[in-house]
């Protein structure tokens, strides 16, 4: 049985349940499937940058508003569909990438999270002033006009599978970069820069190349949210709580690891829906924040690796055991 | 005459904002950390001091004499709680453990207040002193003065005194100050305390200027990160300056292109110093921040 406690084993039934609570005509656990997914792709392409190379962005909703903005604005400007407007947004997200990482890469620790903050907040207030552009903080809405071609569906489900194939995605893309040479380079420029430089690593060049597959990856995730919500505003799409959820979710479940942003983003986010929408209608406006805090600096505390890290050390230690037990016994 | 009354209020903010900097200053430089709660604990000052004005009519600048005690035991029992157990951790640990704290704080205070803004009606508030056709607020007068006196005061410990001396001897080099027998846990708890305290009195300064909310924390440390970075991180010498050049770049702005751009304005001065010079703008870097 313990065998079957793998990742292997479980991706494949996570996929099957969520195929089956799809089928449940409940709006609220669509909603709470749409956003997990959503988030499970993002935290994971935030992990590729800050957790595999070690780069803190506390600043991804500036490629999420990009790639969301860059999308609608084709959309209702250009008539141009979302399919291809995704794609324009992500490529928005990489020369974004790239004027950002340049410079960036030179500044270590606090000043790196320090710019990536300041350049959301820039592009945060630039969405609001611009008004001929974005219709500033009252934001754009998409009009309701169903069909595949505008990427607009009245059943929810629809957007479950596509919420699902862009985790899939980027799981997809984060585990072959993990099990790449690559992946390899990016953790031993995360452990030890200059060593990693010393052997030929081109640290600067590969922190590079996972910054702008993360600021791609997130900036369709931005597509795809306006896409669901309808409505794109500087204060959702730029807000420095989502950078912020979006950091929690890989550090909760384990940061730099594989499967870590898929496990913390299946218990913050539909945690935090059901509080939200649970008690924030009661007059705590902020209590979900405050949980994450606390929950952020309980497993930065106690947990630094993470659950899924700890959580499979303890099974294999377990393994490990009874393995020892039957040999003794046999013995 | 109307470019003198912009410079003038561009360093009128610009000694408040290097007053709210400097803790933030002081505690990178000796504990080489970066406090992202450091907006959180002005915000919270400004709220103290604004329950003591509306439960008990205590005047903002009375209020200084029960600040600045609280304020100090609550640094000590953050710098305790949260901070002393991670300082041997990473970095990133550092970030993030300021972030949630801030993301706390702003938060419980949110709840518990609510999201509407207050403000202190003083006597003294809109009145300001004529000096020719130039007109100076009292209160941003007041929160200058304060600045000047609270860094110099702050320069003074560090320069003469013997616990001050540890202090820099601390943001030298903490090894080698741990050799000559300096008890570097005991300074770090005294810096924070000092820190905290400073912007609790910059909190309480700017109470009779700006209307409080619980997000007033998030506007203020990210002017807070642009005066402390453009002074050289660490480097609490470069406040000054660097507070008063980014609040006439500020009013300046101000007066030439559209007020909200104004945020725009400084974070671009804040990327480029950080991409050109990140050592800052003023000054060669204090207390051996790499």
């Amino acid at each position: 049985m313990r065998r079957f406690i793998q990742p292997k084993y479980l991706l494949p039934l996570g996929v099957i349940i969520i195929l089956l609570l799809s089928q449940v005509d409940d709006i609220t656990i669509h909603n709470i499937l749409i956003l997990t997914l959503l988030y499970i792709g993002l935290s994971s392409a935030w992990n590729l940058l800050s957790g595999y190379t070690g780069s803190l962005s506390l600043g991804h909703a500036a490629f999420f508003g990009v790639g969301a903005y860059t999308s609608t604005i084709l959309l209702i400007e250009f008539q141009v569909t979302p399919w291809i407007g995704m794609f324009v947004g992500a490529i928005m997200c990489v020369i974004l990438a790239l004027i950002i990482g340049l410079p960036s890469f030179r500044l270590k620790g606090p000043f790196f999270t320090l710019s990536s903050i300041a350049i959301a907040e820039i592009l945060r207030i630039v969405a609001i002033n611009w008004r001929e552009v974005t219709n500033g903080s009252m934001g754009l809405r998409i009009s309701f006009s169903e069909g595949p071609s505008n990427m607009v569906f009245s059943n929810s489900q629809t957007y479950i599978y596509l919420m699902l194939a862009y985790a899939f995605i980027v799981f997809i893309t984060v585990y072959f970069i993990d099990k790449s040479k690559m992946g390899l380079y990016l953790k031993a420029v995360r452990e030890e820069e200059d060593a990693a430089t010393s052997i030929g690593i081109n640290a600067n060049r590969y922190k590079m190349i996972s910054f702008i597959i993360s600021a791609l990856l997130t900036g369709i995730g931005g597509s795809l949210f306006v896409q669901f919500t309808l409505f794109a505003e500087p204060s959702s799409v730029f807000d420095i709580n989502l950078s912020i959820l979006i950091a929690l979710a890989a550090i909760l479940g384990g940061i730099g690891t594989l499967y870590g942003p898929v496990v913390g983003a299946i218990i913050i986010i539909p945690l935090s829906e059901i509080l939200k929408s649970s008690l924030g209608a009661s007059g705590f406006p902020g209590l979900h924040l405050v949980i994450y805090g606390v929950v952020l600096i309980v497993v930065i505390r106690w947990m630094p690796k993470g659950l899924y890290p700890t959580i499979s050390s303890l099974i294999k230690n377990r393994n490990k055991k009874s393995q020892k037990t039957k040999i003794i016994k046999e013995v | 005459m109307d470019f003198l009354q912009v410079l003038i209020s561009g360093i009128l903010i610009g000694g408040i904002y290097a007053l709210v900097s400097l803790g933030l200053s002081l505690l990178f430089g000796v504990i080489k950390i970066v406090n992202f709660a450091h907006g959180e604990f002005l915000m919270l000052a400004m709220f103290f001091s604004y329950w003591l004005y509306s439960a008990f009519l205590i005047d903002p600048y009375v209020s200084l004499l029960f600040v600045i005690p609280v304020s100090a035991i609550f640094g000590a029992i953050i710098y305790k709680v949260f901070i002393k157990g991670v300082l041997h951790a990473s970095e990133m640990v550092h970030i993030l453990t300021t972030v949630a704290l801030s993301i706390v704080l702003q938060n419980l205070v949110l709840m518990f207040i609510g999201p509407n803004e207050r403000a202190v009606q003083t006597v003294y508030g809109s009145s300001s002193i004529m000096i020719g056709d130039l007109s100076i607020g009292v209160t941003k007068l007041l929160a200058f003065v304060a600045a000047i006196i609270v860094t110099g005061a702050l320069l003074i410990f560090l320069k003469k005194t013997f616990v001050g001396k540890a202090i820099m001897a601390v943001a030298q080099d903490k090894t080698a100050a741990q050799y000559v027998g300096i008890n570097v846990n005991k300074i770090y708890l005294i810096t924070f305390i000092i820190a905290t305290v400073c912007v609790s009195i910059a909190g309480t300064m700017i109470l009779p200027i700006y209307s409080i909310s619980p997000h007033i924390g998030s506007y203020f440390v990210l002017i807070a990160f642009v005066v402390v970075v453009t002074g050289g991180l660490g480097n609490i010498y470069g406040v000054i300056p660097a507070g008063l050049l980014i609040g006439i770049v500020e009013a300046v702005s101000g007066y030439y292109l559209p007020v909200s751009l104004k945020e725009v304005i400084y974070f671009s001065i804040f990327l480029l110093v950080l991409i050109v010079r990140p050592s800052g703008l003023f000054g060669k870097i204090k207390g051996g921040a790499h």
